[in-house]
């Protein structure tokens, strides 16, 4: 399972794990819909994700917005060194983590 | 990878032609400093396109050339004959290798050190009177500061402004941020600026693609390259590739934090990262895109022929289809129907204009290789010779252009080899040394011309009729007209060339170069005289493909004739006949007096009884005019050109074959044919008289 959440009564926790293709975005974005349903403040834990498609960090960009919106913090943590790199040559990651 | 592969190839092929030209320019005319830098830039993007696709001995090859092109380039020094022919021999090299490369893969060629060792040791010599310049990366120990400076500069990886707005939809093969990590190996990012515009979950679409890069990128790559690795994984990308000055720079970087203001954040992976507005961000990214747009990098892209002949193709099926449903007609027809058929007829043919005019090429694409072939013959056979050439803007269909190339070529050599004379002879004649070829291209009459003239000795007539009597083609007592024994250089085992030549003189290749020019549904003609020169014309039609014809009928038969040839249409009844030794039929047509062909006669079907209802359609090629007796007019309309040769056999007297609108097959009359069998009939009676 590349994509697990956990719920408690402040807030969520979504883990990512291994590779997040295209085909597992459907998973993350069922995830973030859950998230927006009862929002809470949301911690990403994905220091265990290798590799994430485009659209996946789209979802993750948009589910900080929509819980931005509505006053709630999004939390990322550190992620896998590989993958920062790839995030942070290309602009993502800053646009992530500074918005 | 092969797609990219291919690039490679296509502009590897343009550069090495672009080399030749510039030599070949060089060589004939006036050292221009830009010329040489243009040499110089060819050889070192060689350079670096061959070493990034893994081609290491042609990109060391290119290496040393383009070494010894820098001091050519920084001494302006004049390109000697000896030079420019071991340079040119340097081209054929690289042209060697790239094609053994496409089987062989990355390998090399001993001559390749020895030819280089050659240039140098050229160079050098020219340069032992005076200080020598290092010859750049070749040359390890670099003197001064300058130097090292401007060998930087050369040697240095170029630099681009990329802007990469990504395909509009996402999919498992469409991933922005792997076709990026990509790009990283074939060069490197040296600043990255990433806009997003990624709305709120509520109103995303997972498949969609936001957002968007601008980048400054060093790579050894062309911009096309670079561009097609961006654009290949999804259609619809928009890629603008800029280039930028090789040193980093505030020109050469992204915008800076002083002259934006922080919003959109932004990665420089080689300098600290300033932040840009986005409004400011799409701003210099528009001002980019026009800056590209206005040097017009963007507004051509690269079609593999294989899909434009397919879309010609389907236009072809869309115009026969159309010429179907307009037969299809009838009185009952409803008139809103017609109106559709006939708005659709103009759209078809607009249709298919558009897609001719892709087809089309300018000649200079063929005409380009020439000056180089005329220097290297004239050169082996002792001779003096300039080649001028003349509407090379004119287009014509890729196909064939490829087609014209061997009968050109002959035809050119032919020229060089029987038509120029040596430099003493043409001086003892009166005529200056070098002799002159002329190469030109126009259109008139929907059919491209051709032309290939000399200034040489011309053609021996008496000869040619020797040597057809030898050939046991005519008597001693036969003295065929100049035109009739110029047929006979085109006939197949004939050749007046004393000497057999590796360049000409076999007997082969002037019938072999009128049967191409005839299968592609031209002609050659010839007019030449004794000590003054030599003139070949070549007409071929526009294109093979699609052509307004006029439909004829004899019998239950549809012919069709190019429009083109068609001077007018009149009753046969209404016209006088003249017949001479029952054979020989000439019509007056308003005082002119015209050979008379039949249709049916042609074509091979028996003679009917005269009929009041019968037509004449006047054709005329050339200013020379026929009239072709017919039953009647099917009607004018845009016909497909089959070729027979492809589909069947090549049959004279007919240059393809095309579907009806009623789906029978119908024969597309050779006007040539028809013009020459009219006037051979006439000249033969002529001289029996």
């Amino acid at each position: 399972m590349q994509v697990s959440l956990k719920t408690s009564a402040k807030k969520h926790k979504a883990t990512l794990n291994g590779e997040i293709g295209f085909a597992e975005t459907a998973a993350l974005y069922d995830v973030a819909q859950q998230i927006l349903q009862n929002p809470k403040e949301t911690q990403i834990d994905w220091s265990n994700l290798t590799a994430i498609h485009y659209a996946g960090v789209q979802v993750l960009f948009a589910l900080r917005k929509s819980l931005e919106n509505q006053g709630y913090k999004v939390q990322f943590t550190e992620p896998n060194p590989q993958l920062y790199q790839h995030l942070h040559t290309f602009g993502v990651w800053d646009a992530l983590i500074q918005s | 990878m092969d797609s990219l592969m291919q690039l490679f190839y296509d502009e590897a092929n343009e550069m090495v032609e672009g080399m030749e030209q510039v030599l070949l320019a060089l060589e004939s005319g006036e050292p221009d400093p830009e010329t040489v830098n243009a040499l110089f830039r060819y050889a070192h993007s060689f350079k670096g396109n061959s070493a990034a696709m893994g081609f290491t001995h042609l990109s060391k090859f290119t290496h040393g050339l383009e070494s010894a092109m820098e001091v050519l380039r920084k001494e302006q020094r004049p390109l000697t004959p000896e030079l420019a022919t071991l340079l040119l021999q340097a081209v054929d090299m690289i042209r060697t290798l790239l094609e053994r490369t496409r089987t062989e893969g990355d390998v090399g060629d001993p001559a390749c050190d020895a030819l280089l060792q050659q240039i140098n040791a050229v160079i050098n010599g020219e340069t032992l009177h005076s200080p020598v310049a290092p010859t750049t990366s070749t040359t390890p120990n670099t003197p001064t500061s300058t130097e090292t400076t401007e060998t930087t500069a050369t040697e240095g990886t170029p630099r681009y402004r990329v802007t990469y707005q990504p395909a509009p939809t996402l999919s498992t093969e469409h991933d922005p941020l792997q076709l990026l990590t990509e790009l990283q190996e074939y060069g490197q990012v040296i600043e990255c600026r990433f806009f997003e515009q990624i709305p709120p979950l509520e109103q995303l679409k997972i498949d969609a693609c936001y957002g968007s890069w601008e980048l400054v990128y060093e790579t050894a790559f062309e911009p096309a390259i670079v561009r097609a690795l961006l654009e290949l994984a999804a259609e619809g990308a928009e890629v603008r590739v800029e280039p930028l000055n090789a040193s980093p720079s505030s020109e050469t970087a992204l915008p800076t934090a002083n002259e934006t203001t922080a919003a959109v954040p932004m990665v420089s992976v080689a300098t600290p990262p300033p932040t840009e507005t986005p409004a400011a961000a799409v701003a210099t990214a528009t001002a980019a895109v026009n800056t590209t747009a206005s040097k017009g990098e963007a507004q051509s892209i690269r079609v593999s022929t294989e899909k434009i002949d397919a879309l010609m193709n389907l236009v072809s099926e869309i115009v026969i289809a159309q010429s179907m449903l307009s037969s299809a007609q009838t009185a009952d027809t409803d008139e809103r129907v017609r109106a559709a058929i006939t708005q659709m007829e103009r759209h078809v043919r607009e249709l298919h204009e558009r897609v001719m005019a892709i087809r089309l090429l300018p000649v200079s694409y063929l005409f380009n290789r020439f000056p180089r072939m005329v220097r290297d013959t004239a050169a082996k056979l002792g001779k003096k010779v300039s080649l001028e050439i003349e509407g090379e803007e004119t287009e014509l269909d890729r196909t064939l252009l490829e087609a014209l190339s061997d009968p050109l070529t002959h035809l050119i050599r032919n020229a060089i080899d029987h038509g120029i004379e040596p430099p003493e002879e043409r001086r003892q004649n009166g005529k200056p040394e070098t002799g002159t070829i002329k190469l030109s291209a126009y259109q008139s009459e929907g059919r491209i011309y051709i032309e290939v003239s000399d200034d040489g000795r011309g053609i021996d007539t008496e000869r040619v009729r020797q040597k057809a009597i030898q050939l046991g083609w005519i008597t001693e007592n036969d003295y065929p007209s100049e035109e009739t024994l110029y047929d006979f250089i085109f006939q197949p085992g004939f050749s007046t060339a004393q000497q057999v030549s590796d360049l000409s003189g076999r007997g082969v290749g002037m019938d072999v170069v009128k049967r191409n020019v005839e299968s592609l549904g031209g002609s050659i003609s010839v007019q030449s005289k004794r000590g003054e020169g030599t003139r070949l014309l070549l007409r071929v039609p526009l294109t093979l493909a699609i052509m307004d014809g006029l439909g004829l009928t004899v019998a239950d038969e549809h012919y069709i004739v190019p429009l083109t040839a068609v001077v007018e249409v009149l009753q046969y009844g209404s016209l006088k006949h003249t017949a001479l030794f029952d054979q020989y039929e000439m019509v007056n047509v308003r005082g002119e007096f015209i050979p008379l062909v039949r249709l049916r006669q042609f074509v091979g079907l028996s003679e009917a009884e005269s009929d009041q209802d019968e037509l004449i359609v006047v054709l005329e090629q050339e200013d020379q005019r026929i009239a072709l007796l017919i039953d009647g007019i099917a009607g004018q309309q845009q016909v497909v050109l089959k070729s027979l040769e492809e589909n069947f056999v090549r049959v004279p007297g007919f240059a393809g074959a095309t579907i009806l609108g009623d789906g029978r097959v119908a024969l597309i009359l050779d006007v040539s044919e028809l013009i020459r069998r009219g006037r051979q009939s006439a000249e033969r009676h002529a001289t029996v008289a």
